[in-house]
């Protein structure tokens, strides 16, 4: 016999099957039987190795130690020196270093920062789905069943850690304690009268192990992958809710802003973070932009420094200096290039031309290396001031002559042969147009602060606060009148809300009105709403209300009114920042586009409440008396208002307004235009029968609203469209502010986001459902492990019986 | 020591069916008789033939004694590291492959008790004073490995495989094995019984009571052996009560090795039974006979056991059950990749030695049954770099299996095919590769390369020299330093008694050159370096310094020097000594 393994079982069967042997009487079996007489027994020393504690999570320490073991384990490898447990180790690390790896490249490939963060979430979700599902679904309530954690690890005699029961045949449950095996004993029912119940004990352990270890194979194919995008499904929306956080905190003017906002909810130590980060993101965008700039620069300097300056390289050179942000002022954008017209036509001297007329009068490098280290000779060769340079060269030099007479023709010759040198060319202005880039740079700095301030919470691209608030309340609307529709969860579970998702997603007006109606006449439904709506419009108003435009421009006329006095020998820049309604523009540009985007977040949740508000007054009954009182109309045009404005409210866009509702769709008369306006943004016409705080915040909407509306409608009438861009070709501000504040219709609003949630909810119910169906599934075969066997059952009976 | 005479009362005695004369007796009868039969008397011509035909080989019935002369001193032997032991197979020991298909078939000679008497000069003078017997009880025929049955697979504890019975000798096959026993003890030579640890299928549908099932009675079957199953040493294995007919048994086992006259026991698998089992069943030994021994096939500790059915493997225990001496890891010398493997394993062992309450010891594993031939890992280089080791190292009595000698490496040309004639169901001739064939009945185990005896028997004279025999057996190790040896490949340690010291000095590398300097704390730079091992191989190079010997050692050679450093105990080296 042996202790090798690899000596593989080979049974041949034969035709021949000889007769077992006859059992003989042995001539050494003896008639006496021996006694066993061991007064102390030998009992077998304790195992060397232990028991870990059983954790869902391991500890960092424990975390920290597996790493290390791990990196032990790689070196080995590499030698060629590792066994079968480090290997397989090996295997369990090359698992995750690749699983980030994948991450890590599509995070690259990825030009979203939540979705390349979604790509790390996705490795770690699987990871960690990999590891949780086995616990939770498998090894937990087997244990609470059976007594048997299927999932046992164990530090061996050589300080390694590993699975008690990961290779069947490799019997370690000696390292059971009493405590242990009575516990087992006890949950797997094992008689305490059964003969040999330790060894039945342990046999039955390593069965529900084998089998809860078999269960986990089965499915965790099925289960991780479920699980991490589940997972990963709940985790994109706070994450995306903490970007949105930071993002704002980043961009926070700190010394102003302290206290308020997102920024004043948050402790001091991650104040001092965020200002830390923030101080570093302006540092480097600075960084950036200087570096673009002056390569750029340079190299375009270099590239022409002989040649004679021309309007192209005028051009060209404006071109380099206003890539930065500064490009999006005209007025200043304008003046840059007109100094740079002046800087490159004026005359100067260069240190190579003043070493031309000194070697030429027969001063060596040596002395002239000397005084070109003088400041002031520098400034004046910069400027071209050709007398003051050969004065001071003169006043250096003029040892060598003889008497004051020799002095003057000295300067003179000097002045002279200065002169031939002092002309207008890329190489001599090339200080000075340096000197004006770094200004600029600092100049597109600070712009590009206020701008990230802007982007992150007005900015049009999905993730940020706006965006974020907008999905929000879309989603609440759209579960609301979805719950409305179908109120049975089992319904909706089981056949989906598909029918009125899809309602939404593709129906028209009519449809979307319907689908209110029945909302708003669901009370629970419809209060739920409400107050939902209500706190994402709080928290939009408290993050860019009325006080995100005016930090705007305080902080625009702030940080670009202090580098008024930097151009002082740049007069178009300068004259650009002196003047008021020249760099106003810039200014004014940066705080209205703000305050429009700003204005049309909020505008679009105040056009949704009196929306809910419109529809719900005409459920109950109320709507048409109170327009018939506060608009003095027939019942008739009472009802009229009402289909127009429910209409109005859900549909309606700018050019809606412009026209006055006179279209088809809409046919009112201007008569009853007026009174749906005077009805809907009267400061008492929404005094009805809807909830006080409904009431309220529609009150803040009419205060909001009423001091602009009417009034850019009458401007906009007669002339659609004229207003829209200026003179120049841009924008007109106050047009931007007044189209705002119509408003997303609130078909729009749904139908934005229906899509996107629709789908969702078929994911969510199609991987939802799956893995609630295998957590079923497995959680029931789960019961059937650790049962006894029939052939079990009779034996223990009968080890009873015997026992 | 005892010294006492075991009565063997209980034996019947064959009938004389015929008259048994010597052999002497029987050529000098035919010699003379041949002028008497010449042409004429074909019928006494006929008998005079059939005569001689029925001659045994050996041992005259007149010289067989009920009476088995024992002066066990194998424990003690055990203890003082005395042992040089070899393993054999009774089945081919003393075989002869005459028709040369390597199986014993017709025209061959098996072996058997008698025959084995021949080679037993041969161990005496290569130095082996303790055989190693394998099982020689009758294997089991059911689910059978090999065309013979596995020695491990017995039918019954308590006989003797009549298959080892000389059909010419009219004595019983136990008679013959007494007598056997009693040709080694003239020539103080001690024999260890191998006893199997399972029964053989054909046991286990006997004597169930015997038997491991699981609770379903499946049978228990050690991973990778279905010839065999498991015993159950349980009653109640939570209360710890053992199985009373188990231990019967091998109380019954005991009780024949003692009429035998055999000196100890080698337990097969001693994990298979727990500690009180041994503990009991020894002490029921020594209740004999104080001097009978016990070898435990136990390796290393084990944290479970990587064979199915089987109980994980702890040397420790084994030792504290009662056990004198057990095989430990030498058998993975080869699988070393660095000098201090080995250096840290001699440590591992000593450091438990004095753990212990008695003395305890290793034997020199290797190569056994269950390996490979050593020959596999560097041929006669490696096998004689082994030789060394077993002779120096400490706490260890070399062990040596049959073939060792003579450089086999156990390959048979009928490995895995199949043969009509068979005595189990099976005719498939199955053998481990290049390891001894415990299956079949095949050809003795010899090699082709004597020189691995000739090296054997130089470093075995080298230990038994009075001059030297208390230092490598009873003497303390001292591991020494090598510097510049990158590889880690060069073996130096000390044994030194009573101010006297040897070095040795060996590469573990078989293949490459190495060189080193290895640091002697006192070692004068006049020492003179005479190796009192045999030359073989390439030759090695030493410069001797003061303190240190600079050394550029040939391929896996072995150098053994006695060298005068009389205080290298109190040098500040690490000086390990055995219980």
């Amino acid at each position: 016999m042996t202790n090798l393994l690899n000596n593989t079982t080979l049974y041949q069967t034969t035709t021949k099957k000889p007769e077992v042997l006859v059992p003989k009487q042995s001539n050494f079996v003896k008639t006496q039987t021996h006694v066993t007489n061991t007064a102390n027994p030998i009992k077998p020393l304790e195992h060397k190795g232990k028991l870990l504690p059983s954790r869902i999570f391991d500890s960092p320490a424990t975390i920290a130690k597996d790493f290390a073991h791990d990196v032990v384990s790689i070196g080995k490898a590499f030698k060629g020196k590792a066994n079968d447990h480090e290997l397989g180790r090996i295997n369990d690390l090359a698992l995750k270093f690749g699983s980030l790896g994948i991450a890590t490249y599509l995070c690259i490939k990825n030009p979203l920062k939540l979705s390349k963060t979604m790509e790390f979430v996705g490795c770690g979700t699987f990871l960690a789905a990999m590891s949780l599902w086995p616990k939770l679904f498998i090894q937990a309530p087997l244990k609470m069943r059976t007594g048997v954690d299927i999932h046992q690890k164990y530090v061996d005699s050589q300080d390694r850690k590993k699975m008690l029961f990961q290779d069947p045949q490799y019997d370690l449950t000696d390292m059971f304690s009493r405590k242990d095996l009575d516990r087992m004993g006890k949950k797997l029912g094992v008689s305490k009268n059964l003969s040999d119940r330790d060894s039945y004990i342990k046999q039955r352990a390593k069965k529900t192990a084998i089998q809860g270890n078999t269960l986990w194979m089965m499915t965790a194919g099925f289960a991780t992958p479920l699980a991490s995008a589940l997972m990963c499904n709940r985790l994109e929306k706070p994450i995306n809710n903490l970007y949105e956080k930071i993002d704002l905190a980043k961009t926070e003017f700190t010394q102003e802003s302290a206290g308020s906002g997102i920024q004043g909810k948050l402790k001091d130590s991650a104040k001092k973070i965020i200002k830390d980060i923030n101080k570093k993101t302006v540092e480097n965008a600075n960084k950036k932009t200087a570096n673009s700039v002056a390569k750029n620069l340079e190299k375009f300097i270099n590239e022409n420094k002989n040649n004679p300056v021309n309007s192209g390289m005028i051009d060209k050179l404006t071109q380099i200096l206003t890539s930065s942000d500064i490009n999006s002022d005209i007025a200043l954008r304008d003046a840059i290039k007109a100094d740079i017209n002046v800087l490159a036509k004026k005359s100067c001297l260069t240190d190579e031309a003043v070493r031309k007329v000194l070697t030429d009068v027969g001063i060596g490098n040596d002395v002239t290396d000397n005084i070109l280290k003088n400041e002031t000779l520098q400034n004046e060769i910069r400027n071209g001031a050709v007398g003051n340079v050969a004065n001071i060269l003169t006043k250096s030099i003029k040892k060598g002559c003889k008497n004051k007479k020799e002095i003057n023709e000295f300067n003179k010759l000097l002045k002279s042969e200065l002169s031939k040198q002092n002309k207008p060319s890329l190489n001599a202005i090339a200080y000075n147009l340096t000197a004006l880039g770094e200004k600029l740079n600092k100049l597109a700095g600070d712009k590009g602060s206020i701008d990230k301030y802007i982007e992150a919470r007005v900015g049009d691209k999905s993730g940020v606060f706006a965006a974020n608030q907008f999905e929000n309340a879309s989603n609440t609307l759209i579960k609301a009148m979805t719950k409305s529709q179908n109120p049975k969860l089992l319904n909706r579970l089981l056949n989906g809300s598909n029918k009125e998702l899809q309602q939404l997603m593709n129906g028209n007006t009519d449809d979307i009105a319907s689908a209110l109606n029945t909302l708003v006449k669901d009370e629970t439904q419809y209060n739920k709403l409400v107050t939902e709506l209500l706190n994402i419009i709080e928290k939009t108003e408290n993050t860019i209300g009325a006080g995100f435009s005016g930090t705007v421009d305080t902080k625009a006329k702030e940080l670009l009114g202090g580098h008024k006095n930097n151009f002082m020998s740049y007069t178009n820049i300068q004259n650009v920042l002196n003047n008021e309604v020249k760099y106003g523009t810039a200014i004014s540009e940066i705080t209205t586009n703000a305050k429009a985007k700003a204005t049309g977040v909020t505008s679009s949740f105040y056009r949704l409440l009196q929306t809910l508000d419109f529809f719900k007054r005409e459920a109950n009954g109320s709507l048409i008396s109170d327009v018939r009182q506060h608009c003095k109309c027939s019942d008739d045009d009472a009802k009229k208002i009402i289909e127009a404005g429910k209409k109005y409210l859900l549909d309606a866009t700018i050019v809606d307004n412009a026209e006055r509702l006179t279209t088809s769709s809409f046919n009112l008369t201007d008569a009853n235009y007026k009174n749906l306006m005077k009805f809907l943004y009267d400061k008492d016409s929404n005094v009805g029968n809807v909830n006080n705080t409904l009431t309220n915040s529609l009150n803040n909407y009419k205060d909001a609203f009423r001091a602009n509306i009417l009034n850019w409608r009458n401007d906009m009438t007669p002339g659609l469209g004229r207003r829209v861009l200026d003179g120049n070709g841009n924008t007109n501000p106050d047009f931007l502010t007044k189209n705002a504040l119509t408003g997303k219709s609130t078909k729009s609003l749904i139908q934005e986001n229906a899509k996107k949630y629709y789908n969702s909810q078929i994911w969510l119910r199609i991987f939802g459902g799956s893995f609630a169906a295998l957590a079923a599934v497995t959680l029931i075969a789960g019961l059937a492990i650790g049962k006894k066997t029939k052939v079990e059952k009779q034996a223990e009976q009968e080890s009873k019986i015997n026992g | 020591m005892a010294n006492y005479i075991n009565i063997l009362s209980t034996t019947p005695v064959k009938p004389v069916l015929k008259q048994v004369t010597t052999q002497a007796q029987a050529q000098a009868t035919v010699v003379k008789s041949t002028p008497q039969y010449s042409g004429a008397n074909v019928l006494e011509r006929y008998l005079a033939n059939q005569a001689q035909i029925a001659i045994p080989q050996v041992s005259p019935k007149s010289e067989v004694s009920n009476v088995v002369t024992k002066n066990n001193d194998l424990r003690t032997r055990f203890n003082n590291n005395d042992v040089t032991m070899m393993g054999i197979i009774m089945r081919n020991f003393g075989a002869k492959d005459n028709v040369g298909n390597q199986l014993l078939r017709e025209g061959d000679i098996r072996g058997n008790f008698n025959n084995a008497i021949g080679r037993l000069d041969e161990l005496k003078k290569l130095g082996v004073n303790t055989l190693h017997i394998l099982p020689i009880h009758p294997p089991g025929k059911l689910n059978a490995f090999g065309t013979a049955g596995s020695v491990y697979a017995p039918a019954d504890f308590l006989k003797v495989d009549p298959a080892l019975d000389d059909k010419n000798d009219p004595r019983t096959v136990e008679e013959e094995f007494k007598n056997f026993i009693n040709e080694c003890h003239k020539r103080d030579i001690r024999v260890m019984l191998d006893l199997p640890s399972c029964a053989s299928f054909d046991l286990y549908k006997e004597r169930q009571d015997l038997m491991a099932v699981e609770k379903d009675g499946t049978p228990k079957t050690p991973g990778g052996w279905n010839d065999i199953r498991m015993f159950n040493p349980w009653k109640d294995e939570s209360k710890r009560e053992l199985n009373p007919a188990l231990l019967q048994l091998h109380k019954d086992y005991v009780d024949m090795c003692m009429d035998l006259g055999v000196d100890g026991i080698r337990a097969d698998v001693s994990r298979a039974k727990p500690t009180e089992f041994w503990q009991d069943v020894i002490n029921y030994s020594r209740s004999i006979d104080p001097e009978f021994a016990w070898l435990a096939e136990s390796y290393t500790y084990e944290d479970a056991s990587p064979q199915i059915n089987m109980a994980y493997d702890r040397p420790e225990d084994a030792l504290r059950a009662g056990f004198d001496a057990f095989y430990g890891q030498y058998h993975n010398f080869g699988e070393w990749t660095k000098a201090d493997d080995l250096t840290n394993y001699v440590r591992e062992n000593i450091n438990m030695s004095r753990t212990m309450d008695d003395k305890k010891s290793l034997i020199g594993s290797f190569g056994t049954h269950d390996d490979i031939s050593i020959m596999n890992h560097g041929g006669v280089t490696y096998t004689n770099l082994v030789s060394g080791l077993q002779a120096t190292l400490p706490m260890l009595n070399p062990y040596y299996f049959d073939g060792y000698q003579s450089g086999d490496y156990y390959i048979y040309d009928f490995e895995g095919q199949t043969d009509n004639e068979t005595d189990t169901d099976t005719h498939e001739c199955k053998v481990h590769h290049s390891k001894p064939d415990i299956f079949n009945f095949s050809r003795p185990l010899i090699g082709d390369h004597p020189e691995c005896g000739d090296f054997m028997k130089n470093t075995l004279d080298v230990r038994s020299n009075k001059k030297y025999h208390d230092i490598l057996t009873k003497g303390s190790f001292i591991p020494l330093k090598v510097a510049e040896d990158k590889n880690n490949h060069i073996i130096a340690f000390a044994r030194h008694l009573n101010g006297k010291t040897l070095l040795v000095v060996a590469n573990r590398d078989v293949n490459m050159r190495q060189d080193g300097i290895i640091k002697i704390p006192g070692l004068k730079a006049d020492q003179d370096l005479k190796n009192l091992f045999n030359t073989y191989g390439e030759n090695s190079e030493f410069q001797v310094k003061e303190g240190k010997i600079a050394t550029d050692l040939g391929p896996g050679r072995i150098h053994l020097f006695e060298i005068n450093t009389p205080y290298i105990e109190q040098s500040g080296l690490e000086v390990l000594k055995q219980k």
